[in-house]
């Protein structure tokens, strides 16, 4: 009988080990949401990881949002679980005005859901050169919402010896105030960048613009140019 | 044996609640009732509150404050993330500090009540309460914009509905006004004593006052620059009409602070150096009549700060540790020459050639005697003693450098027979933990008293909160923004003139950039720079993100300050020639600053945390957070 006894102990022991584990732990997360932030269809040049999509799963006692990075191509991926979420953007993130309040999202499977917003401005026809040292630059801005109040504080222009291209990883930059662009249909940038450690054949560059009292900037398209 | 323990038992279950046996008044808790009967117990229970109130940049807490607005490097390797991190985080800064509003809130509302205390002494404990409250709702405010504004302790009721609980916020004006009403309320219940310093005076009141309105009418007048950063309900952002009204107030509430003259600039030692005057307001402690309200500290006796320990010069350290916070460059050189103009330090003539100095010190002369007050720069001494701060030697011969990697190394200068010290004991050296890496170590409240700087003992100096030197600038700046500028300058030159200035400014000297760069060197390290930025709304400007060099000294908005440099001092190997010996400088970018910083339009109010938003739905969160 003791015997026995021991015998069932182990047994249950053994089977908690091996099977215990299962019950109180979570699944991870398995589904995939992805998207861009279009425009007409085209997605937004944006600086990398500085806009947030607020992605919240309604129903529970608390409403904590969660986050999903934009980046420089616009494009934003979130891996998450089953079920009803909204997306939205919190006020002031940016360079655009959202065509809508939120979106709602019944996530049963990956999906594929685009924002569509309408920026103050954008980038067009944006044209890159190199010579030397020096990266030049012309680019059309052509301003979208027209009624809107916002003008262009600064247009800059990025050189970097990475794919990502913005103010963090710039090893040069030019910029032009808002004041001085005679004419906004064609703006003209260059700026001499230094000599590159270690030497490289190529480089990345892209133009943005800062509007006034919008903290986030829309881009052009990264363009590799070898040297 | 069993008979006779169920005896006892049902003995002691019948007749051992008569005996009062569980009902025994407590010998080790003062229960409610009897602390508000005694007049000395009720000032152990404020002295609790004061101990808790909120204070930016303590000198015992976290050197976070005190770096990341580039003012100061930190020689600890902890923090060299701070200078290789980009953007403050959104709820950097942030704070709700509810639960102790409500003890204060308690704390009020037992004390209207307690009829068992002499009426004079209830006043004045009242009126301190209030201040303190005061103190914490502005330290909210700055921080987060309008708060709900609760004056009485709330109680659940355990009914299942907490919706009577949930307080809107209040406008950002109304919780400026509550403050500057609240101290105009009490002013009249507290003394008028300059050496009562930790706890709340009639002039403590009046300087809070002061510093609020001044908030309150720049973010009115400024908020302007900046309209993203507001809420439709006024939660954020001051209307800009109203500016005047709150200059207007800054205005009286200093000038009846000066006028009453209580209080006076330190000047005790002024006849014979004004940079240890300076030096000494922060740490003379007997009938100082600068000191307006601060956080007491003493040593050995259980409150204490770490300051001295961790900021000591190593070569002269009582302990194994020290030299934590570089005031940057940044810093040192917004310091002005004594004729009144800015001037970064001369390092190479127009040719690009280093300039050389006799002295290590020579750099430094004829500059704002607060400059040393402040820094110690190299050459200067503390406790008595000189600090050895310089990088190496320059090898005139073959224009290079002659350095080492560890605290004062030995090395055979070229054509030298016998090996010479060739880094000074306090560096500075890149990424040396200790040493002066920008060049300079940390002055400010830097207790010289012997065993301030042993961990056993460590330092008693207190930590200033109100100063009458700040006072005396928020009324230069309110008369400035009033557009008194005759006013502005008679003010500024009161605190100049003790800095050692000796050509008043006049009128046409006042600008919005000599307002700024006085409150940058005047109250460094004192918490203002940082609030100071936000309520200009410059700081969007001047923390950008971009890697920037090293901006001109007084140009206030012009320029980014993304980084903090360094000055490195050398000294000249020329045998034989006339410059062996002398000195020459280099503007040094450290390998650990890395990026610039960035502050967003989302920073200027802190991120309310998600619980607050989820336990009350009537708050709103603040503008551009994520």
């Amino acid at each position: 009988m003791k015997k026995i006894k021991i015998y069932l102990l182990v047994i249950i022991a053994i089977s908690l080990i091996f099977t215990g584990c299962e019950i109180d732990n979570y699944n991870e997360p398995n589904v995939f949401l992805t998207g861009s932030i279009v425009y007409n269809g085209e997605p937004l040049n944006l600086s990398n990881n500085e806009v947030t999509l607020q992605i919240l799963e309604e129903g529970w006692e608390l409403e904590t949002p969660n986050y999903a990075y934009v980046n420089q191509t616009g494009e934003y991926s979130f891996l998450t679980f089953k079920g009803s979420y909204t997306l939205q953007f919190a006020s002031g993130q940016g360079p655009f005005k959202p065509n809508q309040e939120s979106i709602s999202v019944e996530l049963d499977g990956d999906k594929v859901v685009n924002y569509e917003v309408t920026p103050y401005y954008l980038v067009r026809s944006a044209n890159f050169s190199t010579s030397g040292q020096n990266v030049a630059a012309t680019f059309e801005a052509a301003k979208i919402i027209t009624d809107a109040s916002n003008t262009i504080q600064t247009v800059y222009l990025y050189v970097s010896k990475t794919s990502f291209v913005d103010k963090n990883t710039a090893i040069a930059t030019a910029t032009l105030s808002g004041g001085n662009i005679t004419n906004e249909n064609s703006i003209s940038l260059n700026v001499d960048y230094p000599t590159l450690v270690p030497d490289q054949d190529y480089i990345f560059a892209r133009v943005g613009i800062k509007i006034s009292g919008v903290e986030d900037m829309i881009f052009s398209e990264v363009i590799r140019l070898d040297i | 044996m069993k008979r006779i323990l169920t005896i006892i038992i049902v003995f002691l279950v019948l007749y051992g609640c008569n005996e009062d046996f569980l009902d025994r008044e407590p010998t080790t808790i003062l229960t409610e009732d009897v602390v508000w009967q005694d007049k000395s117990l009720v000032y152990s229970v404020l002295v609790d509150l004061y101990g808790r109130i909120p204070v930016f940049q303590s000198i015992d807490g976290d050197y976070t404050d005190f770096v990341e607005m580039n003012n100061a490097f930190c020689s600890q390797p902890d923090f060299y993330s701070q200078f290789q991190n980009t953007t403050y985080a959104y709820d950097r800064w942030n704070t709700w500090n509810y639960s102790l509003l409500r003890e204060v809130n308690l704390f009020i509302q037992k004390a209207t009540e307690a009829d068992a205390l002499e009426e004079s002494s209830r006043k004045e404990y009242l009126a301190e309460a209030r201040f303190i409250r005061g103190w914490i709702y502005f330290d909210m405010v700055k921080r987060m914009g309008g708060v709900p504004l609760i004056t009485e302790p709330l109680t659940y009721d355990f009914s299942g509905d907490p919706t009577y609980l949930q307080y809107a916020r209040a406008k950002e004006y109304e919780v400026y006004d509550f403050i500057i009403s609240e101290m105009d309320a009490i002013k009249g219940d507290l003394p008028v004593d300059i050496t009562r310093r930790g706890r709340a005076t009639n002039g403590a009141a009046i300087a809070l006052k002061s510093r609020a309105a001044l908030y309150a009418g720049s973010i009115a007048r400024y908020g302007a620059n900046t309209p993203s950063v507001s809420l439709s309900g006024n939660e954020v952002g001051i209307p800009a009409s109203m500016a005047e009204g709150y200059y207007e107030k800054a205005l009286a509430a200093s000038k009846e602070l000066i006028t009453a003259g209580d209080y006076a600039l330190y000047t005790k030692l002024l006849g014979t150096d004004p940079s240890d005057n300076f030096a000494k307001v922060f740490l003379d402690e007997s009938n100082n009549p600068e000191i307006i309200f601060a956080e007491e500290y003493k040593a050995a006796a259980g409150k204490d700060n770490g300051w001295v320990v961790r900021n000591q010069p190593w070569s002269l350290s009582e302990e194994v540790e020290g030299g934590d916070l570089n005031p940057s460059l940044n810093l040192v050189q917004s310091f002005e020459k004594l004729d009144n103009t800015f001037e970064k330090f001369q390092t190479t003539d127009a040719d690009g050639n280093y300039i050389y100095y006799d002295n290590i010190t020579d750099i430094f002369a004829n500059r704002d005697a607060r400059l040393q007050g402040t820094v110690i720069v190299p050459g200067s001494k503390f406790k008595g003693a000189e600090v050895d701060i310089f990088a190496g030697w320059y090898i005139k011969a073959t224009n290079s450098f002659l350095s080492g990697d560890t605290y004062g190394q030995y090395k055979l200068l070229p054509g030298e027979t016998v090996e010479t010290q060739i880094v000074g004991f306090d560096g500075p050296i890149d990424g040396l933990e200790f040493t002066a890496q920008t060049g300079f170590y940390m002055r400010k409240f830097m207790d010289v008293t012997v065993g301030s700087g042993q961990r056993g003992t460590r330092g008693g100096s207190d930590q200033i909160l109100i100063r009458y030197a700040e006072v005396i600038l928020n009324a230069a700046e309110a008369a400035f923004e009033l557009n008194q500028k005759d006013v502005a300058a008679t003010y500024l030159n009161m605190v100049r003139s003790r800095a050692g200035f000796t050509i008043p400014l006049t009128a046409n000297d006042m600008t919005f950039d000599r307002i700024v760069n006085e409150r940058k060197v005047e109250l460094a390290f004192e918490g203002h720079w940082v609030f100071d930025l936000k309520r200009w709304r410059i700081a969007h400007i001047l923390y950008d993100g971009v890697k920037s060099e090293l901006a001109s000294p007084g140009v206030i908005t012009e320029e980014t300050w993304t980084r903090p440099f360094s000055l490195w001092p050398y000294k000249v190997h020329d045998p034989n020639g006339e410059m062996d010996g002398k000195y020459i400088f280099r503007e040094v970018l450290l390998d650990n600053v890395t990026n610039g910083d960035n502050f967003r339009m989302g920073n200027y109010y802190s991120k309310i945390s998600d619980d607050v938003l989820s336990n009350n739905p009537k708050i709103i969160q603040n503008p551009n957070q994520q």
